[in-house]
């Protein structure tokens, strides 16, 4: 079978799993979270709401900047943001690029993603989020295994693997595929992947039998690591900016107790 | 099957915070991490005023909001004393607990995971009191099975030789 | 089977030992439990077997710190010539303090050396050094910035300078300027009046703002600042005039009823004058009165609120004056005159070695004959101009008037001009810091010691050492047995350990050491009226309404109510600016507590919502406060529990302090706003008299 077609089968399964999951861990936490709240205050009787939106500089603070891990340590938080904003731009990136500059093309005439400037662009902007995140990664990994003794447990150290895995060979994949295209317009631009082609063609790498390889590789691990988000600890990354923008708007443990003591006067 | 619970008299409490130091100093905890607090509210204009002080935990409530929130499945309860209590290991600290509480309880600790009151685990049930409840120089704070404190409850309103007022609420219990 | 104590429970679980204790953090010593394990607290709560079961308040659980703290006192220092403390040997110390206490006794006499306490731990071993055979008069607690009206009124009334309460049997107890809820300290007293009135007991608080016991109180009365005296004299009247007070009891163990009653009801003490003062309703006066005397038994007391204000003395013997003439003394639900256990002193010292000054305190010489403790304002005369006699040796044991006591500036003039300081203390306390002399003592972790604590019935707290001092710090016992073999009394100041004087100090008590040992506590019988069996040790040999004591020393021996020595607000300095405790923090030595200062780090100024809408001033703002005295910057706070006109401000904090990673720029240090105020006859320090203006910074 051809490999997209391969690539859109797997996205169908593992979507199916991954919204399954979601549905199950987040969606239906979340809206019991709200009913309970909502069913607390009105039979407390409490005239204000407690929970209310939460500010845009709370969800700045929570969701984008994580000033929490900051408070706690700084290089766990560079750590940590290494990975957040790398993983973030690069998905982005990455569905800019399916979109624009994979299939949009095909529906109309807009190129400028498939051999404009666009293109350029996009690969600049994906290798770098890209090494940013396996640089965040790599950090995590070597920390894990070597010093933090007491926060490593096999699912922490498993998990970071499957991530680092998922990164390391998306540059494999870019890195393969201009080993066996070395004329591709656009390589000066994959600064990374580009100088690795080289590497490749010497380990007689090249070749296209063996890009494809890779990137099914790639594809496969890529997409089970999506499947996996909601039943393993990654599922923080839909849940913690949500929880931690509306937790920490003002003093928000304290304003429940005192909505609570308050109904004892 | 024992529900263990607390029992806490807002006419006794006089806002002192004794229970969160002892919790604090059992617990070896952190001070801005604070297991359990208490709030005091005062309303009204001078000289109208009234005024209650309450000093709150984990209620290891029946029907815990924290467990059905929790997308980890981190949080679980005892089957044998109700004990509802927080798996570190599976912990990510998305907050989602104390999202639900409607206490507060869920607090951030330094980890970065979330930690809360754990009915003092280490102290045998229905042997030996819980730190805030023996240190409480009132004794506002009972721990016990949730169907004594309930008897306990109906007893102390019934000996009230003044007018009938709801003086003790129990909390995180769902009365059938 | 006997059953299992929690203390062991507790053991089995940390694999623990617990050591019983006594809190060093209040006057009331409440007896302990501390656990220990490989030289470490673990844990700390109150001792099973005492009247406070295993309660303690925060402030006490919150002192398990101290057992840890790094900050604290760790060797002895001096002073050298650019006044920087530097370490010195506690040979070297104590030798060079004893050959100049021998110098200055030689050329000035014993008298010559003032030595103040607060918390009285182990003070029995100074006494017996300092006042039996060094022969200084001057050994003080430091009651003049405490309660010293309310010591020398329960003098002259009943001749025992502590009245308790026996909340538990009570139907009434009315609470004039008293906050025991707020700083929660009588802990078994406040568990006993909040069971009380769970069956029925009324209480009633006088006090201007909400405190935390006008909260729990079925009837607040929200009086003008100072003003006490009136509405308790209205009382009188009241009971004098309706026949309410018990005559039997009258006739037969009061002194001075008739004149009390004829001085009443002639001065015109009425309620409606009351009214006028105090802001309290007539009938609302008359109510209470007539509540109080038809209610037994009751019980009424006050502190604070009354002592801060020159009006204090006469108010609380006036209130006294009420609970004797109904008939409401040292019986169940009444005041109690608490009994002592019967504690020896750790050493004998023989008749032929005691020496004593011809020179009377300085209280008395300086015009305050009836002062229960050294009034200390009146120390920098003394000590910078010789007067009345000179002062040429001061002592501070755990005691700060640097931070507590007003006017510092002139505190600090004395301190730099007196020949001989000595602080022995914990902490670098801001006294000690203006001391020549720092001597570490041990904390209350590492010491032992055999006292009374404050239980209505004899009550004996044996505490022992849970773990070994901190650095080279020692027992006070240890450094009076150190400071004694320099100063040629060693003879007397002989043990091998501390169990040896304990032994001793236990001797006389019905129970045996090991026993006392093993459970810390002993508490003996509550004996009620004890005036029928054991008399009243006043002049009369009864209770005393019209005062013996201030006839003698040509003080009016009935109370009155002036407003001569009042500090009032007016144009200029409009808010009476009055001086509370923190719940959560005593004195000045908690402030370097994580726990403590997590919970209230700063102090505040905290306003009426009118009058801080008036001027300005938001929740939260700075804001200047202004004394005729000095002004000092400090944060305020909005409320509704405090009376427009009246600015509120927990003492103890701002320091500057050295040694106090935790406590260091914290909050805002309010003594200097004070002037030495003090009432004429007790010599009391009036902290309240004191009119403040307030802007916004």
């Amino acid at each position: 079978m051809d490999k997209f077609t391969y690539f859109w089968s797997l996205i169908i399964v593992a979507g199916t799993i991954f919204l399954i999951g979601a549905y199950k861990n987040v969606f239906l936490k979340i809206y019991y979270i709200v009913w309970v709240n909502r069913r607390v205050q009105e039979g407390n009787g409490a005239i204000e709401r407690v929970v209310t939106m939460p500010e845009i500089s709370t969800v700045i603070s929570e969701a984008m900047l994580q000033n929490r891990i900051k408070n706690r340590s700084t290089f766990l938080w560079s750590r940590h943001f290494l990975i957040f904003s790398g993983f973030m731009v690069l998905f982005f990136f990455d569905c800019v690029y399916t979109v624009f500059g994979h299939y949009l093309h095909h529906y109309l005439h807009y190129e400028y993603f498939v051999s404009g400037p666009g293109r350029a662009c996009l690969k600049l902007c994906m290798e770098f989020s890209g090494a940013v995140l396996l640089l965040g990664l790599t950090a995590g990994l070597i920390h894990r295994i070597i010093y933090a003794r007491q926060e490593r447990t096999l699912i922490d150290v498993k998990l970071i693997i499957l991530l680092w895995v998922v990164t390391l060979t998306g540059f494999l994949t870019e890195a393969s595929r201009l080993a066996s295209e070395p004329n591709d317009p656009f390589i000066a631009y994959s600064f990374i992947a580009g100088n690795l082609a080289p590497v490749l063609q010497n380990m007689h790498l090249a070749g296209s039998e063996a890009a494809t390889a890779v990137w099914i590789f790639h594809a496969t691990v890529t997409v089970a690591f999506f499947a996996y988000i909601p039943f393993s600890k990654f599922v923080h990354i839909i849940v913690a900016p949500i929880g931690r923008s509306i937790t920490q708007n003002g003093n928000y443990g304290q304003m429940k107790r005192e909505r609570i003591t308050e109904g004892l006067l | 099957m024992s529900q263990y619970g607390f029992y806490f008299d807002k006419e006794k409490c006089v806002g002192c915070r004794a229970c969160e130091v002892a919790c604090q100093v059992w617990n070896d905890a952190v001070q801005t991490v604070k297991w359990r607090n208490v709030s005091n509210v005062i309303r009204g204009t001078y000289p109208e005023l009234t005024g209650v002080n309450a000093s709150l935990a984990c209620m290891h409530c029946a029907e815990s909001p924290c467990k059905k929130a929790c997308p980890r499945t981190a949080i679980s309860k005892n089957e044998d004393t109700g004990r509802v209590t927080v798996d570190q290991s599976r912990c990510v600290g998305c907050m989602l607990c104390l999202w639900a509480c409607p206490f507060g309880a869920p607090q951030m600790g330094v980890k970065g995971r979330m930690e809360k009151c754990t009915f003092c685990e280490e102290r045998p049930d229905g042997k030996i009191k819980r730190a805030c409840e023996e240190i409480c120089p009132q004794q506002a704070i009972v721990s016990g099975r949730i169907e004594d404190l309930i008897l306990r409850s109906r007893q102390v309103v019934a000996e009230r030789l003044s007018y009938d007022k709801q003086a003790e609420v129990i909390l995180g219990h769902e009365e059938k | 089977m006997a059953e299992q104590m929690t203390r062991d429970v507790i053991n089995e679980i940390r694999g623990t030992k617990t050591v019983p204790g006594a809190c060093m953090i209040c006057p009331w010593h409440c007896p302990t439990e501390n656990f220990v394990r490989n030289g470490r607290v673990e844990y700390v709560r109150g001792n099973e077997y005492a009247a406070n079961k295993t309660s303690r308040c925060v402030k006490g659980i919150s002192s398990i710190h101290s057992s840890r703290d790094a900050d604290r006192l760790l060797y002895p220092m001096k002073r050298n010539s650019q006044g920087v403390h530097e370490r010195i040997s506690w040979d070297d110390a104590l030798t060079q303090i004893a050959e100049r206490l021998k110098a200055n006794k030689e050329a000035y006499g014993p008298e010559s050396l003032v030595y103040l306490w607060h918390l009285d731990s182990n003070e029995m071993f100074t006494h017996q050094l300092f006042g039996h055979l060094y022969g200084t008069p001057n050994l003080s607690g430091h009651g003049a910035a405490c309660d010293q009206d309310r010591r020398l009124a329960a003098m002259a009334t009943f001749a025992h300078p502590l009245p308790v309460k026996d909340y538990a049997n009570s139907r009434f107890v009315m609470l004039w300027g008293a906050d025991p809820f707020g700083p929660n300290e009588a802990l078994h007293e406040n568990r006993e009046l909040l069971e009380a009135m769970k069956k029925g007991c009324r209480l009633v608080v006088v006090d201007p703002n909400r405190s935390r016991t006008a909260e729990k109180a079925h009837l607040w009365l929200p009086i003008k600042p100072g003003t006490d005296g009136a509405m308790a004299l209205a009382i009188a009247h009241r009971i004098i005039e309706t026949k309410s007070y018990d005559q039997a009891f009258c006739d037969e163990w009061v002194h001075g009823f008739d004149e009390f009653s004829s001085h009443v009801l002639s001065s015109g003490f009425t309620p409606e004058w009351a009214e006028g003062i105090t802001g309290i309703s007539r009938e609302t006066i008359i109510a209470v009165a007539d509540e109080f005397a038809s209610t037994k038994p009751a019980l009424m007391d006050g502190l604070k609120g009354l002592v801060n204000y020159t009006t204090g003395l006469d108010a609380l013997r006036t209130v006294f004056a009420l609970n004797v003439i109904t008939c409401n003394i040292d019986g169940p639900g009444n005041l109690i005159l608490k009994e002592l256990a019967p504690i020896d002193m750790p050493v004998d010292i023989p008749e032929e070695a005691v020496t004593m000054s011809e020179q009377l305190p300085l209280g008395p010489c300086m015009g305050y004959p009836l002062s229960q403790d050294l009034p200390t304002q009146l120390l920098p005369k003394a000590v910078l101009d010789g007067d009345p006699y000179p002062v040429k040796s001061l002592f501070f044991h755990i005691c700060n008037p640097a931070q507590s006591d007003p006017n510092t500036r002139l505190f600090e003039k004395m301190m730099a001009a007196v020949d001989l300081s000595v602080t022995i203390d914990i902490y670098m306390s801001e006294t000690a810091l203006l001391s020549e002399f720092v001597l570490p003592e041990a904390s209350t972790y590492e010491r032992a010691e055999v006292r009374e604590s404050l239980w209505a019935g004899p009550q004996v707290v044996f505490a022992q050492p849970a773990i070994e001092p901190l650095g080279e710090s020692m027992p006070l016992y240890e450094i009076v047995k150190g400071l004694a073999e320099k100063m040629g009394y060693g003879e007397y100041f002989q043990w091998n350990s501390w169990e040896d004087w304990a032994r001793k100090q236990a001797a006389f008590l019905p129970v045996s050491y090991e026993e006392l040992k093993e459970k810390g506590v002993w508490e003996g019988e509550l004996r009620y009226h004890k005036y029928i069996t054991d008399g009243v040790p006043t002049p009369t040999g009864k209770f005393e309404i019209y005062s013996t004591m201030f006839e003698e020393m040509d003080y009016n021996p009935l109370p009155v109510f002036t407003e001569e020595h009042r500090v009032k607000p007016d144009a200029e300095y409009p808010f009476q600016l009055i001086n509370c405790k923190m719940q959560f923090h005593c004195g000045t030595h908690t402030q370097n507590n994580p726990y403590l200062m997590a919970i209230a780090g700063e102090n505040w100024v905290e306003l009426n919502t009118r009058d801080a809408l008036r001027l300005g001033i938001a929740d939260g703002d700075w804001v200047e406060v202004t004394s005729p005295q000095t002004s000092a910057f400090i944060n305020a706070r909005v409320s509704e529990a405090v009376q427009p006109g009246v600015a509120r401000v927990p003492h103890g904090h701002g320091f500057g302090r050295r040694f106090g990673s935790i406590a260091k720029g914290k909050g805002t240090h309010i003594n200097p706003l004070f002037e030495t105020r003090v009432n004429p006859v007790s010599g009391g320090i009036s902290f309240n008299e004191c009119k403040v203006n307030i802007r916004k910074a």
